[in-house]
């Protein structure tokens, strides 16, 4: 039996909060995860997603991502605890190096 | 994304295949089958990078952003996207030459069977990182410059910005690389376009993109110096003019319009009025196959954290995360109401837009500048730049219909 034994506890949303959107269609549906949208506060997310949702929807649930807890099978990489690759990080330049081989139009 | 230089002109270009099905009719290399009705994936890699553009639409910074893909992730998501059959993938950012593994992804993909080409606004682009990304299996560079040298150096925060992303793209072109232009068009730099082409042209560039604000990110911030909708349509002519001022002397630049699908509309009406009612109807056959606005369609973005977008420029929803669910089920899952909504947008869009003339060219343009400006996904484009008499008719040729 496979067992949900991923859980993805990598950040999403830096610049604001990101805030995860279920929706119900009519009131005998169950609630669908229908994605999430950026917001600073809840009230903001509660707007931004009935602006998205509200011509389809009779319900909007929201809940902060960093809150959500997500247990899975799929394992992408090292944004999952367990996962064979964790621990690594995207390599990216630091400020000196940034700075340093940024082209402004000097002589080689 | 409207091929002006293709529509005008005849230009044979790679890319026709994705635009127009015109894969059988060109002897360059194109995108066919399965993959052509798949979206091509802009996949911001990072969040950082070294200039500060007042219109980014991905609000970028010299800061690491917590949370990107690593290599490992990139590797599995482009498995990922290889198996849905995405054409293309975009490397964009921030800037993604400060990834150090730029490379290695871009081979990964090659080797997977997808187009890999870039977005940056080329100030790292050292003879070194072009040849290695050449090598890569790198198809195609797009070097963001947006004005002569002083006002791009305003607008990307960074003195010798201008010289710097030149010399990038000298660097891209003496490696073999194809290498273009991608130019967004405002208040502040459109009397600039004619003079950075013509720079570029003689630093040996032939494709040129022309790119419309769209209102995300900090994009939203500068939405007081969009141009009018009057002075839009004098842009636009000015391309198409361009264009065809290029090609009657022997240069056969390719030029390409992007973000703002009432120029589906326009190029048909300038073809009428400047060429005649035969190459207007080319034009709106050419844009039917088209289709229209791609959001939500035929192009998809994926953000450094992993989350899936309806365009690169919407970056404020998200439909959901490459970390828990394959990209190909999250683009495919029309039980989101929002989604399936914009697939079938023609049953939802508003005011002029919902008996123009040209809606199955057009689509309603920006869904996102409906948004931030209307606070209406389906409202009219308010970059709209149509009359009401170039709209208004029943339909644009005698004959001509939806399939």
């Amino acid at each position: 039996m496979d067992i949900l034994d991923r859980t993805v506890d990598a950040p999403r949303g830096d610049t604001s909060r990101e805030w995860e959107v279920f929706c119900r269609e009519s009131e005998s549906e169950p609630l669908t995860h229908v994605g999430s949208v950026s917001a600073p506060t809840a009230a903001v997310a509660r707007d931004e997603a009935a602006t998205l949702f509200g011509h389809a929807v009779t319900a909007l649930w929201l809940c902060p991502a960093e809150e959500t807890v997500r247990v899975q099978k799929r394992d992408l990489g090292v944004g999952v605890t367990g996962g064979e690759a964790d621990g690594d990080a995207a390599p990216t330049m630091d400020d000196g190096q940034m700075n340093d081989e940024t082209l402004r139009g000097e002589a080689e | 994304m409207i091929s002006v230089s293709k529509l005008l002109t005849g230009l044979d270009a790679e890319g026709d295949g994705l635009r127009y099905d015109a894969a059988e009719e060109s002897t360059k290399r194109q995108i066919r089958d399965r993959k052509q009705r798949r979206p091509v994936v802009v996949w911001n890699v990072t969040k950082q990078c070294n200039l500060y553009c007042d219109h980014c639409y991905a609000a970028a910074d010299t800061d690491v952003a917590d949370g990107e893909l690593s290599t490992a992730e990139g590797k599995a998501l482009l498995d990922d996207l290889a198996d849905y059959g995405a054409p293309v993938v975009l490397f964009s950012g921030g800037e993604p030459l400060v990834r150090e593994d730029l490379e290695e992804l871009v081979g990964y993909a090659a080797d997977a069977g997808i187009r890999p080409v870039l977005s940056t606004n080329g100030t790292l682009l050292t003879p070194e990182r072009a040849r290695s990304l050449r090598d890569a299996g790198l198809q195609y560079a797009g070097v963001s410059v947006d004005g002569l040298p002083e006002r791009n150096d305003a607008f990307r925060g960074v003195e010798g910005a201008f010289e710097g992303a030149l010399r990038g793209i000298e660097n891209c072109l003496d490696a073999g690389l194809k290498t273009g232009l991608r130019y967004t068009i405002t208040e502040r730099n459109a009397g600039d376009l004619e003079g950075v082409v013509d720079v570029l042209s003689d630093a040996g560039v032939d494709r040129f993109c022309f790119y419309h604000l769209d209102y995300g990110g900090r994009g939203t911030e500068i939405v007081d110096a969009d141009l009018s909708p009057a002075d839009r349509r004098e842009a636009v002519k000015l391309v198409c003019d361009m264009t065809r001022e290029y090609h009657a002397r022997g240069e056969e630049i390719e030029t390409l319009l992007v973000g703002n699908y009432a120029d589906a509309a326009y190029l048909v009406e300038y073809a009428r009025e400047q060429m005649g009612k035969a190459q207007a109807r080319r034009v709106y056959e050419y844009l039917r196959v088209n289709g229209g606005d791609p959001t939500g369609e035929r192009v998809a973005d994926i953000d450094y954290q992993g989350n899936v977008h309806l365009t690169q420029f919407w970056q404020g929803y998200s439909l959901g995360n490459v970390r828990d669910r394959s990209f190909g089920a999250i683009w495919e899952d029309e039980s989101n109401p929002l989604l399936g909504a914009l697939r079938n947008r023609e049953a939802h869009l508003t005011g002029r837009c919902a008996d123009c003339r040209y809606a199955e060219v057009c689509r309603g343009a920006s869904r996102l500048r409906a948004l931030t400006v209307e606070g209406d996904p389906f409202a009219p484009d308010p970059q709209c730049y149509l009359t009401d008499a170039e709209i208004g008719e029943t339909t644009p040729f005698d004959g001509v219909t939806s399939d």
